[in-house]
């Protein structure tokens, strides 16, 4: 936990690169960082022999973390994620790796939950904890804490939209 | 000391392989630029799988990511497709950290995590391989082993290609295979074709080559079933009562309308 909030002022400088160099894998994976970083592959179907590559998803997918806040923690919570694939290296068998990846994303989702007052059309990749399903006017939310998300699929991931229903 | 001999034993012997492999003129003796029989086996592969009307397949898939350190990681997960040709489709993808349902009826295209209950549904063209590509472009979404389920299969590989080679015999899933080596600027890619009557593919790996560390990811094809029991609502999505709708946010995003 610590170690990710030292980490996010990182994490905020190189938001020029997470545009660049967050890639999406076929399997779902999503690491984002500076250019050193976690590097997936930027893989879709035939796109190794130079078809339609890697263009709709540069183009959309941060478009609705429009702010720094949301943005900051966007990557705090992607950061996390990063750091379970670290994690996962480490350790030794499948259930620790697995409680390591469960506990990066119980610290993202800390990391969200502590971020305070998201702008309305930030995107985060993990719900805060506590939160309840409910339906408005026929569109599916879920509300944390009085916070509304509305899920969504971004490609292959599951996203939720800090949203006023 | 131990691991940094070791090390030094990895990298000379990877280096080897890279020799070996690299070279055009090594103990196979093939020659540079493309090959015509490695051509003709993708191709043979390819109208092979173009010509099944109805096809189902069970993958074994893994990923390599690449972290700060230089560290490899991979990632495995199993994945099955079926296929009616020429508009419908069915698949799931079981990976480490995925869980996903692919169903395409002809007319719409449904997306559902079962461990969180949501799936997005939406109008979807009406070939499969139509549907593949409105997927990837429109939906940014990527079928598992898709790249195999187009009819111009062979085509599409081969245009960016600009060398290849017949690697010799091999056995993978318990199969024998051919084995086929081909590169283009920035992949370099291998492709298992069963030997035989049935020349499906049984192996697929792909190596990035302008990605730090050289990431590769491999699809296994542990089994083929060329006749395969499909129900009439195999290709059809009934929401589980308790699942949720929710949207493809390319389709309704501002960026989307804008495109």
């Amino acid at each position: 936990m610590k170690r990710l909030w030292l980490s996010l002022p990182l994490a905020i400088v190189s938001l020029v690169f997470i545009v660049e160099f967050s890639v999406q894998s076929p399997i779902g994976i999503r690491f984002v960082g500076d250019a050193q970083a976690i590097i997936g592959m930027p893989w879709t179907p035939l796109s190794f022999a130079g078809v339609a590559r890697r263009s709709m998803y540069r183009a959309a997918v941060y478009n609705a973390a429009v702010t720094n806040a949301a943005v900051a923690n966007a990557a705090a919570a992607n950061y996390a994620y990063a750091n379970a694939a670290q994690a996962q290296a480490a350790a030794a068998n499948a259930s620790a790796a697995q409680a390591a990846a469960a506990s990066a994303a119980a610290a993202a989702s800390a990391a969200q939950s502590a971020a305070s007052a998201l702008p309305i059309g930030s995107t985060v990749p993990y719900l805060p904890p506590n939160c309840s399903s409910t339906v408005i006017s026929g569109t599916n939310y879920f509300n944390c804490n009085g916070v509304f998300y509305k899920p969504g699929f971004e490609g292959n991931h599951i996203v939720y939209i800090v949203s006023q229903p | 000391m131990k691991a940094k001999l070791s090390l030094v034993r990895m990298v000379l012997l990877a280096a080897a392989i890279r020799i070996s492999t690299a070279s055009p003129q090594n103990s196979h003796g093939q020659p540079t630029g493309m090959q015509p029989e490695a051509q003709q086996l993708l191709r043979r592969m390819g109208d092979y799988l173009a010509a099944q009307k109805q096809f189902a397949v069970n993958t074994e898939n893994s990923i390599e990511v690449v972290l700060k350190s230089g560290q490899k990681i991979q990632f495995d997960g199993p994945a099955t497709a079926v296929v009616s040709r020429p508009n419908k489709m069915r698949a799931h993808r079981r990976s480490d950290l995925f869980n996903q349902e692919f169903i395409y009826d002809g007319k719409s295209l449904t997306l559902y995590s079962p461990k969180e209950k949501l799936y997005a549904t939406t109008a979807a063209p009406g070939t499969v391989d139509e549907m593949l590509d409105f997927a990837r472009e429109k939906l940014d979404i990527v079928a598992p082993a898709s790249e195999f389920l187009y009819k111009n299969v062979a085509e599409q590989m081969l245009k960016g290609a600009t060398s290849g080679f017949v690697v010799g015999q091999s056995i993978v899933a318990g199969v024998k295979c051919t084995q086929l080596a081909f590169r283009s600027e920035e992949f370099d890619w291998q492709v298992w074709v069963e030997d035989g009557a049935r020349p499906v593919p049984r192996k697929f790996i792909l190596t990035s080559k302008k990605v730090a560390g050289e990431p590769q990811m491999a699809v296994l094809m542990k089994s083929w079933d060329l006749a395969p029991k499909v129900s009439a609502d195999e290709f059809s999505f009934t929401a589980p009562k308790d699942a949720k709708k929710i949207d493809f946010l390319l389709l309704t995003s501002g960026s989307a309308k804008s495109k």
